[in-house]
């Protein structure tokens, strides 16, 4: 049974279709990306799923949940955790505090409990840090533990952000361009991590990406979008030897003459 | 310099750092405990307003420094936990339960201005709050069989637990003691799941969102607590002053509560109690001035605005950390001596903003 489920997702701003009747299935411990030029809709196809826009019509279906009923904050109780485009950390705050929120979903301590910081409170305190050494250890994240966020590369922000993401321990991953403003020697420790995190952590992953040598590393399936619409969906070769994506993104013979 | 190793993770939950600094806290308690017998009435006096404001501080500082809510309309809160106080006392109410229900009713009133917040932000939510601040200060103004209009209210000195605290010492004490319990909730509230819910929208509303932190429950909750610790201090004031009008819960008292989260450093707990001693100590500095100015110019009536004013600026201006960015500069200067270099807290300006979404 497919994990996430979008069935005819439409979006409108105004008069514009950003995003056409897409419907695509993602299946358990599967990495499914999705391409497409600039303005295609991939952003905003990310944006209905983690329902901060509410989509014009259509359907998503996360682990037999209907999300059209949910509101953001629940989906990372869910198990869907996302990472965006432009980072979109706590600035001002530690590489750990940015990681601890990641596991707001988890804590289950009550209010007077922690303002009276109870042994509950604290042992909970101690279970969250050692959720988040985990992930600090399988990003490599050690050195920068105390650093003050806002001061990081990017890189660094990049990687935090999806530490961030993977701390809420979720069953799926929503990754918006995590490649972008990365050197070639980073992006390669991504597509090492994206498959760790599948492999070690049995996470599901949807990304949109740009870099083909990554997008055909680690991507099971593929998924192109343009102006809004499904244009293919195949394995990462399938894809790039597909004529109609190649139009979208290098225009047609007709135009060149 | 002094490195600090880890080796369990009860060292980044604890109150205190090390043990060092953990000697230099227990030292302050102690000067702060036997400070009646080293101050004069007057002075003992001074530093309860001092305690009174900082638990303001506090309050506003856990709403605009951790949560990014601004309050222009902080007063309001102050002044319904001092009414609430004053008319509970007079009814007999002892002191342990009115001062639990004029935090209560001020929590209820920042229930109210928490709903309109989730819409809005910035500079609208400044003006929603300072309505609200107008609308309190008319309401005490007009309703005058429980507030008293304009003639006021008085009060009689604190009775706890049939002991009347009527000395500055005994007042004293029970300021110090209430705001050590404010501080000490608030600071396990920041090291915990909330806590980091508050900054978390402050710095990020929508990657906030998307990590399970619900807006509108955390919002509504910065709010409430905020009310509930700035009407706790409201009932303290009233019965310091032991007489309480509307005019003295105005706008401008807001701006100055405001101005003691600014001038002390946004975002710091440390930052509420030099605010609070800042703006305690600025008026008695004026006073001083005014011996020195020409006459012509020492008894206008805008001199003290004019001053807390420009002082405003110049912090905004050249000290956006506040005082306590300043101490921790200075301490650093002390601690690298003699490495520390011009732009050592020079920040990175960042440009990506996460208001597009919102």
């Amino acid at each position: 049974m497919a994990l996430l489920t979008v069935e005819n997702l439409s979006m409108e701003f105004g008069g514009i279709r950003a995003v056409d009747d897409v419907s695509f299935r993602v299946g358990e411990g599967e990495i499914y990306t999705i391409i497409g030029p600039n303005g295609a809709g991939k952003t905003t196809i990310f944006n209905m799923i983690s329902l901060i826009y509410r989509s014009s019509s259509g359907r998503i279906w996360f682990d037999g949940n209907d999300l059209s009923a949910r509101k953001p904050q629940d989906l990372t109780h869910l198990g869907l955790a996302r990472t965006f485009q432009n980072i979109e950390l706590f600035e001002h705050e530690t590489v750990l505090q940015n990681l601890l929120v990641g596991r707001h979903c988890h804590s289950r301590t009550r209010l007077w409990q922690q303002m009276l910081f109870t042994p509950a409170t604290r042992r909970a305190e101690i279970e969250h840090r050692e959720a988040v050494e985990q992930v600090i250890d399988l990003l490599n994240l050690q050195h920068y533990r105390d650093s003050v966020v806002g001061n990081l590369p990017y890189g660094v922000q990049k990687l935090i952000e999806l530490g961030r993401a993977l701390c809420a321990r979720p069953r799926i991953l929503l990754l918006d361009e995590p490649s972008s403003g990365l050197n070639v020697e980073e992006t390669d420790d991504l597509s090492f991590w994206i498959e760790d995190i599948r492999n070690l952590l049995g996470i599901t992953v949807v990304m949109i990406e740009h870099d083909m040598r990554l997008v055909s590393q680690v991507s099971d399936r593929v998924l192109a979008v343009s102006n809004g619409r499904v244009l293919a969906e195949g394995t990462a070769r399938e894809i790039q030897e597909n004529l109609a994506v190649a139009e979208a993104y290098l225009g047609t013979r007709e135009d060149v003459a | 310099m002094r490195f600090l190793f880890k080796t369990s993770y009860n060292q980044d939950i604890r109150l205190f750092k090390d043990r060092i600094t953990m000697g230099w806290y227990l030292a302050l308690g102690v000067v702060l405990l036997v400070l009646p017998l080293l101050l004069g009435e007057y002075y003992l006096s001074q530093a309860s307003f001092v305690l009174i404001y900082a638990i303001v501080g506090l309050g506003l500082m856990l709403l605009s420094g951790f949560t990014g809510q601004i309050s222009l309309g902080h007063a309001a809160f102050l002044a319904v936990g001092a009414y609430t106080e004053a008319v509970l006392s007079a009814r007999g109410v002892p002191f342990v339960v009115s001062l639990p229900m004029a935090m209560a009713v001020s929590a209820a009133a920042g229930f109210v201005v928490g709903l309109p917040a989730l819409r809005l932000k910035g500079i609208y939510l400044a003006i929603a709050t300072l309505a609200f601040g107008f609308i309190v200060e008319v309401t005490l103004q007009q309703w005058e069989s429980v507030t008293g209009g304009s003639m006021g209210l008085l009060l009689e000195p604190v009775t706890l637990l049939g002991v009347t605290l009527d000395s500055e010492s005994g007042f004293y004490y029970l300021a110090l003691g209430l705001t050590g319990l404010t501080l000490l909730i608030l600071k396990n509230l920041l090291r915990s799941p909330t806590g980091r819910a508050f900054v978390a929208i402050r710095d990020s509303e929508i990657s906030a969102r998307s990590m399970g932190i619900g807006l509108a429950r955390y919002k509504t909750l910065a709010f409430v607590i905020s009310a509930a610790i700035t009407g706790l201090a409201g009932a303290l004031y009233a019965h310091k002053l032991q007489f309480i009008s509307p005019e003295q819960f105005g706008v401008f008292v807001s701006i100055e509560l405001l101005m003691i989260i600014v001038i002390g450093g946004m975002g710091s707990l440390h930052g509420a109690f030099l605010g609070a001693l800042f703006m305690t100590m600025l008026p008695e500095f004026i006073a001083i001035l005014r011996e020195y100015l020409p006459s012509s110019l020492a008894y206008q009536p805008g001199l003290q605005p004019t001053i807390f004013g420009a002082i405003l600026i110049l912090f905004v201006l050249l000290e956006p950390a506040g005082l306590y960015g300043r101490w921790v500069k200075i301490r650093t200067w002390f601690q690298l001596f003699p490495l520390y270099r011009k732009g050592l807290m020079k920040r990175e300006k960042s440009y990506v903003k996460s208001d597009r979404l919102s």
